[in-house]
């Protein structure tokens, strides 16, 4: 479960970012931080790199990139809400305005492949992303997050 | 009247053929003609020629212009052909020359709701339960509105009122259910699906909505319940094997899981969402990505809009490519 992988300090409402590079760093720190670990730069040249093979920007505003690293023991993410939408090179071409950043280690796949399928699919339901976007603080992101999954997981 | 002899057309009132002057038949034996060329219309509709039906029933108005039925039947051709101005028109028309038909009600409701006019679909559902008290087809149309309008007590005095007209009719329990979940009460449509499905067990729908609802609901093992009878009462549906199978896999059971999906995508290849969750299950859990990278393909070619196949579907060849070790 994606709320299983958070702290509130790995939420930010709203992101500061203003285009898809600031927004990949800020959201790494963001995980760094929340997580208590510093990987010198290894989560966020992991995740450039694996965006950079195509955009994990899936549709529907919402991003969900992701990486692996030797440096972290366990699955960890962060997420953001960007009121205001960026520019993310998103499938459909629409500002990405939720950001979820997934990490695993880098000898887990199983576990990393199907937290992706899970948080992808909590983000098809429209229901879902409205809630959440429309979180006013990490607390009610965390809630809404938990109430959707014991919903649709 | 069609001119027995020259096959001209004339109007009602002519006694004798504008053309060739031959007297026309009574107004009486003109109607046989008609009746005739109604049947004709009608057949051409059902056989889904909606052209060739509407040039008949156009005929028939032009033999007969006060024939309701005619009008109707033109009304609806048209609402087929999506020329929604004409069938009003046409409908309307029939409406003023015999209010009892309740289908012309039904079908000017429908009209209205498509241009989003929900009150004045709900009066034509009303005026047509009204004109026909046994019109359930208004009643439906006029609950299933009620509650996508969210008034949902209106809609349940509908569906209680069908219901007490036909205890044995599953159909307004079974809509009762969904009203009751969407206004909150899930407990409620449980019991209500329970009861159907009780009554029922051989009624494949109401195995598959207890199913959905007590899985959109949380209680996984209860809807596996439910999915299994749904797959038992129906096994040459892929959605119950899919359906079963999604959720087993989310219980941990993976190799049932496998199963249904596998028996799912026996009955119906086209399945993408099948082809997805048995993706997703084969590399998370199976260890086989050569084959999970396929299904995936097949679901990404089948629904290249849903952005989780795709997602997972890079994410597994980025992987087995040997991504995650650079």
């Amino acid at each position: 479960m994606l709320s299983e992988l958070l702290n509130l300090k790995a939420i930010r409402i709203p992101l500061k970012a203003g285009n898809k590079d600031e927004a990949l760093r800020e959201l790494v720190e963001l995980l760094e931080t929340a997580h208590g670990l510093n990987t010198d730069g290894d989560i966020l040249s992991r995740v450039v790199r694996r965006e950079s093979m195509m955009s994990t920007g899936i549709g529907n505003g919402v991003a969900i990139p992701h990486g692996k690293s030797r440096l972290v023991e366990s699955l960890l993410a962060a997420c953001a809400v960007a009121p205001d939408g960026l520019d993310f090179d998103s499938v459909d071409g629409e500002p990405a305005t939720l950001f979820i950043l997934l990490v695993s280690p880098e000898n887990v796949r199983g576990p990393h492949v199907k937290a992706l399928a899970n948080i992808s699919r909590l983000m098809k339901e429209e229901a879902v992303r409205e809630s959440l976007r429309g979180a006013a603080s990490p607390e009610a992101f965390m809630q809404t997050l938990r109430d959707a999954e014991s919903r649709f997981l | 009247m069609i001119c027995p002899r020259c096959q001209t057309i004339n109007p009602d009132l002519h006694r004798y053929c504008r053309e060739c002057g031959a007297r026309l038949a009574e107004r009486a034996a003109a109607r046989g003609t008609l009746r005739e060329r109604l049947y004709q219309a009608i057949a051409l509709l059902n056989q889904g020629d909606l052209g060739g039906a509407r040039a008949e029933f156009l005929r028939c108005v032009e033999l007969d212009p006060s024939h309701a039925m005619a009008r109707y039947y033109l009304g609806q051709t048209y609402f087929f052909e999506g020329k929604l101005d004409e069938a009003r028109a046409s409908l309307e028309r029939a409406l003023a020359l015999e209010p009892s038909l309740a289908n012309a009600e039904v079908l000017l409701g429908l009209l209205s709701e498509i241009e989003i006019r929900t009150v004045e679909a709900l009066v034509h559902f009303r005026r047509a339960y009204h004109a026909n008290p046994a019109c359930g087809l208004a009643q439906y149309h006029a609950a299933d509105l009620l509650r996508r309008s969210k008034q949902y007590r209106e809609a349940t005095q509908v569906y209680q009122a069908l219901h007490q007209a036909d205890p044995e009719d599953i159909a307004p329990r079974y809509y009762l259910a969904q009203v009751e979940e969407e206004r909150g009460h899930p407990g409620r449509a449980e019991e209500i699906l329970r009861e159907i499905t009780a009554q029922h067990p051989q009624f494949p729908a109401g195995h598959r909505a207890l199913g959905d609802l007590l899985r959109r609901h949380g209680d996984k093992d209860a809807a596996a319940e439910s999915y299994a009878h749904f797959a038992e009462v129906a096994p040459q549906q892929a959605e119950a094997h899919l359906k079963l199978g999604a959720v087993l896999a989310d219980l941990g059971e993976t190799a049932r899981a496998r199963q249904s999906l596998e028996r799912a995508l026996e009955l119906r290849e086209d399945l993408a969402e099948a082809h997805y969750e048995l993706g997703v299950l084969l590399y998370t859990e199976f260890g086989e990505p050569e084959l999970a990278v396929r299904h995936l393909e097949r679901s990404v070619e089948l629904n290249p809009s849903d952005p989780s196949a795709r997602l997972i579907l890079n994410e597994l060849k980025f992987l087995t490519a040997g991504g995650a070790n650079d």
